[in-house]
């Protein structure tokens, strides 16, 4: 190493590498002096011409969104061409009196007010002066060519071509599909990190999805927006391709390239059933309905509900409060998104708990004297005058409560928890959607936790009849009676298939498996074919929804809402105000003895879950039957035994609609 | 610590050469001026805001220059490793608490300040590479295997800043070094096997390594106007406002490009063009000029450095400047790819005026001891 070598050894060395820099340095101001001569000097009365009197607009070649279908290929979502009248003020007519015409002609031809037309230029005077201000959305087609061909005479007023979301079955897919709008500041900042770079980048101005499938598969729908340059003249005209080549050469452009398409596992007619049932009588409330075989979603209904078409072109932040302050809750899917105490759905969940523990079989009797004095105070049952003694069969029919209440007692939560965890309760069903809730199944570990207070006896009893703490999603409760009807546990899903627009297939999901259920062939046999009596037996409590041959099973319930004295009990629900009536539930599944479809409805404030849910459930049931099984056998009614075994069983008269099942 | 010494101060003030100082407080008046008309367009009314701020960064800016200046060069060296690790790790917090934050991954905030990490490893590693091959030093040049330790000083931090991403500063540190290993001299035999195995595998990693989108993004990164919506627009309208300029351009602040808005972050990265429109060829010249002479200084003050250590320091601290000069103008009148890289004393931003600075006092620093070894 030569690390001996004097200072002014070194410096001689190092001259030649310094003339070196000193060239590079020459290199650059030869570079760029020569490029500022052409750009500047030799170029520079054309580029001026052109930027004194021209403007280079980029016009954005928008990709038509991916289109949206039912699983047997009903379109559900479409784009729609829609024309938007905009002006561009920089190119209005200097001269008052010609602005003056310019406005007026526009005002007759689109038979707006002359006001209206200067308050929305007046609105983005703080915007740059050729920014295109909309006067008027959507406009008709005869308006439009009206314009078109008197455009001349009018400068600075132009025609812009959109793509228009439509929601063919609007209200009725809301919550399900969801629906686009521009992006904001945030979002754009935030996508961006992973879109920079790439062609899926955002600009202001762009679409994106901002709730339900259009948010979760929002990349696939979108598709690649292209763009080109157009030069413009003075008065806001375009310019003719080769005179825009003479000062450019070519221009790049890009073409856009259409989002994929969607099909969905739902069932359009099915869908359609369920929400005119809410929409027509006013009820609040959610369907959902399951292929138990598959996890496939038929329905998702959520009521109320808003205008998707309109929050996705030009939402004002009127509508938008005004549904967001909207006390029945449009903006959730309530299907996923709302939790409700499951009320007397939920004891078939105890049954299975208590037949597998041992603490009841087809033997047992219980004593229903219409409370049950625990701790110190009574348990009421739903029946003031109670239901006698009977058999766990009888107390799933006819809903008795203290049999439940006893067998609450006697498990306690913890015995409860293990089977209705199984099933699916207190954890996502793990849906293809965003912001799903996941509820509350109570256990001793969960209450030590959540309030650091011991579980009390007292509460095993209303946990029993699903009054406690218990809290499910209607998915949840539909998937844990499919669950149980099947004893697999399936992720339940809405997405069919992905595919481009020629058709051919990008993505299918697989039906997926949870996990199988650990439940003994007798114990689910006993349990279906109560589920099948509370439907068709006289007994029954959703005996006047039970439908002929179609072997439909279920189980009703009905939830009391906070505050309600036990004076109240047995007041009439429909004498209170709306907004405090209980809830009503019913799940059903059909057929039961191998289910291919489960529904779960819940009626907010519809008082009771055989009145208020059971009659949607019984026409989707109907509607399934009609549309996918009409050619099925309908011969070996497996019922006859089943009437036979109960026929010792004293029908209560009213055959039993109490207040709170 | 030394006490400073006042006398042999104002001894050095009349002796020694302050081109460097003079030079860019010229350049950085010229982007006051400019930075002015830019953020008073129509779209931007009221915020003065922005040239005040620009005002106290510059004032931070001499303060920091001033005080590099003063303190002894040879004391940067003796701690630099320390610091470059120091630097490393804030890189790598960058991308670990950045991350969750929305958009802004090259900030790190400590309380009110916020810092970007990657413009001071341009410091660092002109340092930590200068203070390398000053105690290796090797005058028959370094063979690919000495090069090996010094590599990978530059590659760690450069890809620690290109996934963040910040394309155009990772690649910016990778242009220095390899102007400081080309300075220090590579064996030649090294040179060309470098030069062949990357005229081979780059060829190769295109074709079959690269996925199809990945491919589109760098013939988009070398040719902007192939992208319409995105970097592309900017590189056009640039166009447009420089050549509309011509010879006198259309006179302060009435540049209409600019003053439209046609052109986005024009008191950033594009800031050049403002001045090109608005004082035309003439004006672009003359700041050239400046930029010019202050790389011949820098040059000057190398070449005559009193050690190895300080003239391998005047050499890349000056490849810093001059590299961004290259890259932002040419960005600028398109013969380079839009990448976010600064304009050196003339773009709006903390940070680049502060490193600028420090630049030119470790520089100037370097000149007034020249004979003091």
């Amino acid at each position: 190493m030569a690390t001996t070598l004097s200072r002014r050894d070194e410096a001689r060395i190092y001259e030649p590498r310094y003339k070196f820099l000193y060239l590079a340095v020459l290199l650059f101001l030869v570079l760029i002096v020569s490029r500022l001569w052409y750009l500047q000097l030799y170029k520079g009365k054309s580029f001026n011409a052109y930027a004194e009197k021209n403007r280079i607009w980029q016009e954005k070649d928008y990709a038509p969104r991916g289109m949206i279908f039912d699983r047997n290929g009903t379109l559900l979502v479409d784009n729609k061409l829609s024309f938007d009248v905009i002006i561009r003020s920089q190119y209005l007519p200097a001269d008052d009196e010609e602005y003056e015409k310019t406005i007026k002609q526009l005002s007759s031809f689109l038979s707006v007010p002359v006001e209206d037309i200067k308050l929305k230029i007046a609105k983005s005077s703080n915007l740059p002066l050729f920014y295109p201000v909309v006067v008027a959305q959507d406009v008709d087609r005869n308006k439009v060519a009206l314009i078109e061909s008197n455009k001349i005479f009018m400068p600075g007023v132009d025609v812009i071509v959109k793509n228009k979301r439509t929601y063919l079955y609007g209200e009725s897919t809301a919550h399900l599909i969801g629906y686009i709008g521009e992006v904001n500041k945030t979002e754009m900042s935030k996508l961006n990190i992973t879109y920079d770079m790439s062609n899926r980048k955002l600009y202001q101005g762009d679409n994106i999805g901002k709730y339900g499938l259009e948010r979760v598969w929002d990349l696939e729908l979108r598709g690649y927006d292209g763009a080109r340059y157009v030069i413009v003249d003075a008065n806001g005209r375009m310019k003719s391709e080769e005179e825009s080549k003479a000062i450019f050469g070519d221009l790049p452009s890009s073409k856009s390239e259409p989002g994929r398409n969607i099909v969905l596992t739902i069932d359009n007619d099915l869908q359609q059933i369920a929400y005119k049932y809410f929409k027509e009588g006013n009820k609040k409330g959610a369907a959902i309905a399951l292929d138990p075989r598959s996890g496939e979603v038929l329905v998702m209904v959520s009521a109320p509900s808003f205008d998707p078409t309109v929050f996705s072109n030009g939402l004002t932040n009127e509508l938008f409060k005004e549904v967001q302050n909207n006390p029945f809750r449009p903006f959730y899917n309530k299907t996923i998104q709302d939790h409700y105490a499951p009320g007397s759905t939920f004891k078939p969940f105890v049954a299975l708990s208590a037949l597998e523990e041992g603490e009841a079989d087809e033997n047992s009797r219980t004593t229903c004297l219409g409370r049950l004095f625990f701790g110190n105070r009574y348990f009421h049952c739903r029946k003031k005058q109670g239901h006698g003694t009977i058999d766990l069969h009888t107390g799933i029919v006819k809903s008795c409560d203290v049999v439940f209440y006893k067998l609450g007692s006697k498990l306690g939560v913890d015995n409860v928890y293990k089977y209705a965890y199984q099933l699916g309760l207190s954890q996502k069903s793990g849906i293809d959607l965003p912001e799903e809730r996941a509820g509350t199944m109570p256990s001793t570990d969960w209450k030590l936790r959540r309030f650091n207070t011991k579980w009390m006896p007292g509460e095993d009893l209303s946990m029993a009849i699903g009054q406690g703490f218990d809290l499910v999603t209607p998915i949840q409760l539909a998937n844990a009676y499919a669950g149980m009807a099947t004893g697999v546990l399936y992720r339940p899903h809405v997405l069919k298939k992905i595919e481009d627009v020629t058709g051919s297939l990008i993505y299918e999901p697989k039906s997926e498996i949870r996990h199988r259920i650990n439940i003994s062939p007798k114990s689910k046999e006993y349990l279906m074919k109560s589920l099948w009596g509370v439907v068709n037996e006289q007994a029954g409590t959703a005996w006047s929804y039970r439908l002929e041959g179609l072997d439909m099973a279920g189980k009703t319930g009905t939830v009391q809402l906070a505050g309600i004295s036990e004076g109240d009990i047995y007041n009439k629900c429909e004498s209170l105000p709306e907004i405090k009536r209980y809830h009503g539930w019913f799940v059903g599944l059909a057929p039961y003895d191998n289910p291919e479809i489960v529904v779960a409805v819940i009626a907010e404030h519809s008082c009771h879950g055989s009145s208020g849910a059971a009659p949607l459930v019984r026409d989707l049931v109907k509607a399934y039957y009609a549309k996918y099984k009409f050619e099925r056998d309908k011969n070996k009614p497996p019922s006859e035994d089943l009437i036979k075994a109960n026929k010792n069983v004293v029908v209560p008269a009213g055959n039993g609609e109490g207040q709170y099942e | 610590m030394r006490a400073i010494d006042f006398s042999r101060i104002s001894e050095k003030l009349t002796k020694y050469d302050f081109s460097m100082i003079f030079i860019s407080i010229l350049i950085t008046i010229v982007g006051l001026f400019n930075i002015y008309s830019a953020t008073n367009t129509a779209s931007m009314t009221g915020t003065h805001g922005l040239f005040l701020r620009q005002l106290l960064f510059i004032g931070i800016g001499i303060v920091m220059m001033l005080f590099f200046t003063v303190i002894d060069y040879r004391r940067l060296g003796k701690s630099i490793y320390i610091a470059y690790a120091i630097n490393i790790l804030l890189l790598i917090a960058v991308l670990a608490v950045g991350r969750s934050a929305s958009g802004a991954r090259r900030w790190l905030a400590f309380g009110p300040i916020s810092l970007q990490p990657s413009e001071f490893m341009k410091i660092m590693i002109v340092l930590t590479l200068a203070r390398y091959f000053s105690n290796d030093m090797n005058f028959e040049g370094y063979t690919l295997r000495d090069l090996l330790v010094p590599a990978a000083i530059v590659c760690i931090p450069a890809g620690l800043i290109i996934i963040e991403p910040d394309l155009g500063s990772g690649l910016l540190l990778l242009m220095v070094a390899f102007s400081m290993f080309l300075f220090v001299k590579i064996n030649w035999r090294s040179l060309l096997i470098l030069a062949i195995v990357g005229s081979i595998s780059l060829p190769i990693i295109y074709n079959v390594v690269l996925k199809d989108y990945q491919r589109k993004r760098v013939i988009i990164f070398l040719d902007p106007t192939l992208d319409p919506k995105g970097s592309g627009y900017n590189s056009i309208q640039s166009r447009i406002a420089v050549g509309s300029g011509q010879l006198l351009g259309k006179g302060h602040m009435k540049g209409t490009q600019t003053q439209l808005n046609f052109l986005p972050e024009h008191h950033t990265d594009f800031i050049f063009s403002v001045l090109a429109e608005e004082h035309g060829f003439i004006g672009s010249i003359f700041l050239m000029t400046l930029y010019v002479l202050l790389f011949l200084a820098g040059i000057r003050i190398s070449s005559r450095a009193g050690d190895r250590f300080g003239a391998l320091v005047v050499m890349g601290c000056t490849a810093v400047i001059f590299w961004h000069a290259f890259v932002n103008t040419g960005m600028v009148i398109g013969i380079m790819p839009v990448v976010g890289v600064t304009l050196p004393f003339m773009s709006y931003g903390g940070t680049s005026i502060i490193v600028n600075f420090v630049l030119i006092g470790i520089i100037q620093g370097i000149a007034i001891r020249r004979y003091m070894f």
